[in-house]
């Protein structure tokens, strides 16, 4: 709460071209070494999972049990799992679900945490005193406990997961957008705004907003993979994406029980989770020093 | 001022504690299946014969006949004076559950976020002393790696390793049967990440407060360097890590539930999951209740030491 | 001492049958223990001590009228009036001898001499007490219906006597006397209500409590005044509880613990080298997948043997069982006395044509429509890698099977309310015959779970008239031919779809000695084990 409405606001003083100060700022962006690894890191991962299904050597569900638990070989190179299904082409499709999943939870909590932060900050008064102590609820259960409890209320099917992991998102999205939306709403050039006659409605979804988007951008960067580990700790407590479909946090828990014998079965998985948090982490890292020097998006 | 603003923001926990306690109530009306029939405890392998009025009887013990309103305000009634049911499966009141449970993760996770507060500091600064060297390099490249690494699947490799091949450790149990020998992987295995971020955000308030006037007039007057970062630098430094450290200390309970299932330890994680899978509508209410609440309360500690150590900050 | 020895080597010998051969092997049996005895040393057991250290605790309540398994862990607490034997043979246990009948009511003489863990008498007041506990629902049981339906009173006639007056037939009723009914003491219960078998739970069992968390660890010592002199030889027992397979498994090897009995056999080869014994109990577990006869889709005889046709039992027990498990031949497993082979196995032999052209005939399949059924199963482990596999053997024949994991507790209480299409069962039976018969196949048979013959379901009056004599009878030879038809019209049928036996197994450490994997699983008997280390 103090940190982020500490914050004043990355407004200008004047509402300036957006995509020429996104070029600008990408193209400073691009000029760190780091910045293009994990760009291009990330860019692989989602590659890979869009074309899941013309990399993978094997259909992810094709069960094949004479060659089951088989070591990494040239035909299976992360070898095969306890019904002889193809790892590699497990570990794909899970990179597709891992990161479909992500993304969905994002523009969910974005859509829905912006919106409810923008009117917050930008009505005040007791719609903010309001939004804001529900805020506060969510906020003080963490996210594991709130996404457990939801998911065994509503089940394990896909939607409800991205529903379980959005929740605590709306709220983190509704606060840093609010405090941005406060330092915006101070500048001058939105009181000239007024009074010229503009409607609320208008001053703060074309105006005001737009210039509340670095640590917006910033923090959807960041959660990327803290939702995408998230997502992994349910399945792997069994109560996420449930078989056959292949997620990585499923795997590695079906990995524990041959741990000596079949080390293979939450290597791989494990592996490519951790590349995947190394990936968006590092992303999140250089968006946040080229956007939000100043921590404003701190969670 | 000040004390208007600590009143001000004791008095905002009261709405923040109500709402956990209603939330807690809504997710419990919303569990599917019948607690009535979870209530009877089956037999995990074969299968038992429960007749119709047995369960309208457990129905009407657990309240589930009343209603949704009385049940409300009965419910808020209770937990109000600490009691939150008994547990549906067997029939243990969960306030005692919980007690139990508690001290176990609270135990883990202050032993975890002392053990990244020290490491997250140091490295941090350190870091921060050799900016832009190459030491600061690998600094920021264990920082990295250790947020990326997945607390679970490093617990696994740990236990392969530490407990398993090294007979070091013991690879599962709780405290109060192995000591202090039976945190060791545990807290390991959650530190890297709440380590990783404290380094972070020590190494960029250490540049900051290295680079005001204040730090340069004390090197002017020739204090020696350590004395500068000792005396001058870290105190200064440290305010913001103190929020950081607060934040990560939330977030640790995300790792801290599979870690406690992964290494057997009886605390509060555990017993969720335990519930989740046996149905146990009142633990699982309870947990929300007690955990969201010792973090709702953290987070008022947190501010009320940040707003001590910096004035300059406003609700 | 040697009387006592004597005694208890008879109890090990079958009573229920009295004809001369067995009364003269089993005197022969006697004379042997005795002399065994005075060859050894005056104990019982050959080392005494050592806390006997496993997992795999499901119990949330040690109070007698909980069921779970391990089942072997309520008989470390608690005694019934019947014991059962390895080959699973109703033997004395509180009760002095097996009860005498007048017809009407079922006469017990208890022994006199137990106490129980608190100092308190066991008799025929504290039997009474236990049985009107249950039966009352005072204590939340999933045994309180059966027993009110099966019981109409208990009597007391003395201090050691004590008549159970029953409902009506009751063709299991030893069994389940020597299974399922045991005794707290009532003082304890009294004192501690419901905390009676959280914070405390007094019985008159070789071990007694000492510390209990549910889902955590359970601690329990020796009880130097158990009624069977010189037993137990550990000193205690300590049980807890380890989610994870694989620290489990490597707990084990490393010597943290002394047995597991749940693991799933993909395990096998990591014990290999490693000094573990694995040892296995035959066919415990018939694997079925259970179905809903009032689902319309499934009340089709050629679905459902189409279905039948399309799965492959072997492959489950090559993959999944690493070989350890038996197809089926028999409705009853092969160490029953009622095990009988059916002369025609090919209803439930995986044929795919077959399958296929039934499917057909159905209207399902290419040119028709497209059958679309959902599988529950429980999660993880030989849950899910079954449910993968059958999964692929029903696309065979153009099924598509959605499968849903739950949490194996959720599967039964879904199988119970009919709330399912198919549901992967692992049934665990019993001893007598009625448990593969009539409990299954019956109209209100308390394991039907189909609904085949019941409102709604698919009718076969024939079986349902085979399994009603099959039930008046406890003698295999008596109702063989009955038991043949039964199982020809199951088989035809396919109530349940048939699957396979499952093993059950045990791992133990070599320091365990005299631990004899149970017939049925769980159902080991601690008491004489003993640690040589």
């Amino acid at each position: 709460m103090t940190i982020s409405s500490a914050v004043a606001g990355h407004g200008q003083s004047t509402s300036p071209s957006l995509r020429s100060r996104f070029a600008k700022n990408f193209a400073r962006f691009l000029s760190s070494p780091l910045n293009c690894f994990s760009l291009g890191l990330t860019t692989l991962l989602f590659l890979l999972a869009l074309l899941a299904p013309i990399i993978a050597p094997y259909p992810y569900e094709q069960i094949n049990p004479a060659n089951s638990l088989s070591p990494p070989t040239w035909e299976h190179i992360m070898g095969t799992d306890q019904v002889g299904r193809d790892i590699f082409s497990r570990v794909l499709y899970g990179a597709r679900i891992s990161l479909s999943m992500a993304v969905m939870t994002i523009i969910v909590g974005l859509a829905s945490g912006v919106f409810v932060g923008a009117v917050s900050g930008y009505l005040g008064g007791v719609a903010d005193e309001v939004i804001m102590r529900v805020v506060e609820v969510f906020m003080s259960i963490p996210g594991i406990i709130l996404a457990l409890a939801l998911v065994a209320v509503l089940g394990p099917s896909p939607l409800f997961i991205v529903l379980a992991l959005s929740i605590r998102r709306i709220t983190q999205f509704a606060r840093v957008t609010r405090g941005a939306v406060l330092g915006v709403k101070a500048l001058d050039y939105v009181a000239a705004c007024r009074v010229i006659g503009m409607s609320n409605v208008r001053i703060l979804f074309f105006h005001v907003l737009p210039n509340c988007i670095g640590p917006i951008i910033v923090l959807a960067t960041v959660l990327m993979g803290n939702v995408i580990l998230l997502e992994s700790t349910l399945s792997f407590l069994g109560l996420g994406i449930q078989e056959p479909t292949p997620s990585w946090g499923t795997m590695i828990a079906a990995g524990n029980e041959l741990l000596t014998f079949a080390p293979w079965l939450s290597l791989f998985p494990g592996g490519f989770l951790f590349l995947t948090m190394l990936a968006f982490n590092l992303l999140g890292d250089g968006v946040r020093d080229y956007l939000d020097p100043r921590g404003a998006s701190v969670i | 001022m000040f004390f208007k603003f600590v009143i001000r923001r004791v008095l905002f926990s009261i709405p923040t504690i109500v709402g956990i306690v209603t939330l807690a109530f809504l997710l419990g009306k919303l569990i599917p299946g019948d607690p009535a029939v979870a209530a009877l405890g089956l037999d995990l392998d074969g299968a038992s014969t429960v007749s119709q009025e047995e369960l309208e009887r457990v129905r009407t013990e657990l309240g589930l006949d009343r209603p949704v309103i009385v049940q409300y305000m009965s419910w808020f009634g209770d937990a109000l004076q600490g009691d939150l049911g008994r547990s549906s499966v067997n029939r243990e009141s969960v306030t005692a559950l919980i007690l139990r449970a508690f001290p176990n993760t609270m135990f883990l996770l202050l032993t975890t976020i002392s053990t990244a507060a020290l490491i997250g500091i140091s490295l941090g600064v350190f870091s921060a002393l050799h900016r832009g060297k190459s030491a600061d390099l690998v600094a920021r490249l264990v920082t990295i790696v250790g947020v990326s690494t997945p607390p679970f699947w490093l617990a696994l490799v740990l236990i392969l390793v530490f407990a398993f091949n090294l007979n070091l450790f013991p690879m599962n149990g709780s405290v109060a049967e192995h000591g202090w020998t039976a945190l060791v992987l545990p807290t390991a295995s959650i530190a890297l990440q709440p380590a990783a971020l404290i380094a972070r955000m020590s190494r960029s308030s250490m540049l900051e407060v290295l680079s005001q006037d204040m730090i340069r007039t004390a090197a002017a007057k020739g204090l020696g360097r350590w004395t500068i970062i000792l005396r001058h630098g870290l105190p200064n430094a440290l305010s913001p890590v103190i929020t950081v450290i607060g934040f990560q200390f939330a977030n640790l309970m995300g790792g801290a539930v599979a870690i406690e299932v992964l290494f057997g330890m009886p605390g509060l994680g555990s017993l969720l999951i335990n519930a989740i899978f046996e149905n146990d509508l009142k633990v699982i209410q309870g947990v929300v209740v007690i955990v969201g609440i010792t973090f709702a309360l953290t987070n008022l500690a947190v501010d009320l030491l940040y707003s001590v150590i910096d004035p300059r900050i406003k609700l | 001492m040697k009387i006592r020895n004597s005694l208890t080597g008879a109890y090990g010998l079958r009573l229920s049958i009295h004809d001369c051969v067995v009364a003269l092997i089993l005197a022969v049996a006697a004379f042997t223990l005795v002399g065994a005895s005075v060859a050894r040393a005056d104990d019982v057991c050959p080392k005494y001590g050592g806390t006997f250290k496993t997992v795999d605790i499901s119990y949330s309540n040690l109070d007698p009228s909980q069921v779970a398994n391990p089942q072997y862990y309520m008989r470390l607490l608690y005694d019934g009036l019947l014991d059962f034997d390895h080959d699973l043979n109703v033997v004395p246990g509180l009760a002095l001898d097996l009860p005498t009948s007048d017809g009407e009511r079922y006469v017990f003489k208890l022994r006199d001499d137990v106490k129980f863990h608190d100092g308190t008498d066991f008799n025929a007041e504290a039997v009474k007490f236990n049985v009107e506990r249950l039966i009352a629902g005072e204590v939340r049981s999933p045994l309180t219906g059966y027993w009110k339906k099966q019981l109409k009173s208990v009597e007391v006639i003395d201090e050691y006597t004590v008549a159970f007056v029953p409902a009506g037939e009751w063709p299991t009723m030893l069994w389940d006397f020597a299974s399922s009914l045991r005794f707290a003491s009532p003082t304890a219960v009294n004192e501690l209500g419901v905390d009676h078998g959280l914070k405390g739970a007094v019985g008159t069992g070789p071990f007694m409590f000492k510390s209990f968390e549910p889902k955590n660890l359970m601690i329990l010592e020796r009880n130097p005044n158990y009624y069977k002199a010189g037993l137990p030889c550990l000193d205690g027992i300590q049980a807890r509880v380890i989610k994870s397979g694989s620290v489990r498994a490597l707990s084990l090897i490393k010597g943290d613990l002394d047995m597991i009995n749940t693991f799933p056999e993909t395990q096998f080869p990591q014990f290999q080298g490693s000094g573990v014994i694995v040892d296995e109990g035959k066919s415990s577990t018939l694997t079925v997948l259970a179905v809903n006869t009032k689902n319309s889709a499934l009340a089709d005889l050629r679905i459902r043997q189409a279905i039948q046709h399309a799965v492959d039992g072997k492959e489950l027990i090559d993959n999944v069982y690493a070989g350890m498990g038996e197809e089926i031949v028999s409705i009853f497993p092969s160490w029953h006395p009622a095990f009988t082979v059916a002369e025609e196995l090919s209803p439930v032999r995986q044929d795919v044509e077959k399958a296929k052209a039934l499917l057909a005939d159905a209207g399902y399949g290419p040119g028709g429509k497209k059958l679309t059924l959902q599988l529950l199963t429980g999660s993880g482990g030989a849950h899910t890698q079954r449910a993968i596999l059958l999964q692929a053997q029903l696309a065979n024949i153009g099924i598509d099977l959605k499968v849903k994991s739950v949490a194996y507790s959720q599967v039964l209480t879904d199988l119970q309310s009919g709330n399912y299409e198919l549901i992967l069962w692992q049934m665990l039976g019993g001893p007598a015959i009625i448990d593969y018969a009539w409990n299954l196949y019956g109209s209100g048979g308390p394991n039907n779970f189909t609904f085949y013959n019941e409102e709604g379901g698919y009718q076969n009056p024939r079986a349902e008239e085979l399994a009603l004599e099959i039930a008046k009878s406890n003698d295999p030879n008596e109702v063989r031919a009955q038991i043949t038809e039964l199982q020809d019209t199951v088989f035809n049928d396919v109530p349940l779809i048939f699957l396979n036996w499952r093993n059950h197994r045990t791992a133990r450490t070599t320091s365990v000695k005299d631990l004899e994997t149970a017939k049925l699983k769980g159902m080991e008997d601690l008491r004489e084990v003993w640690l040589d280390r």
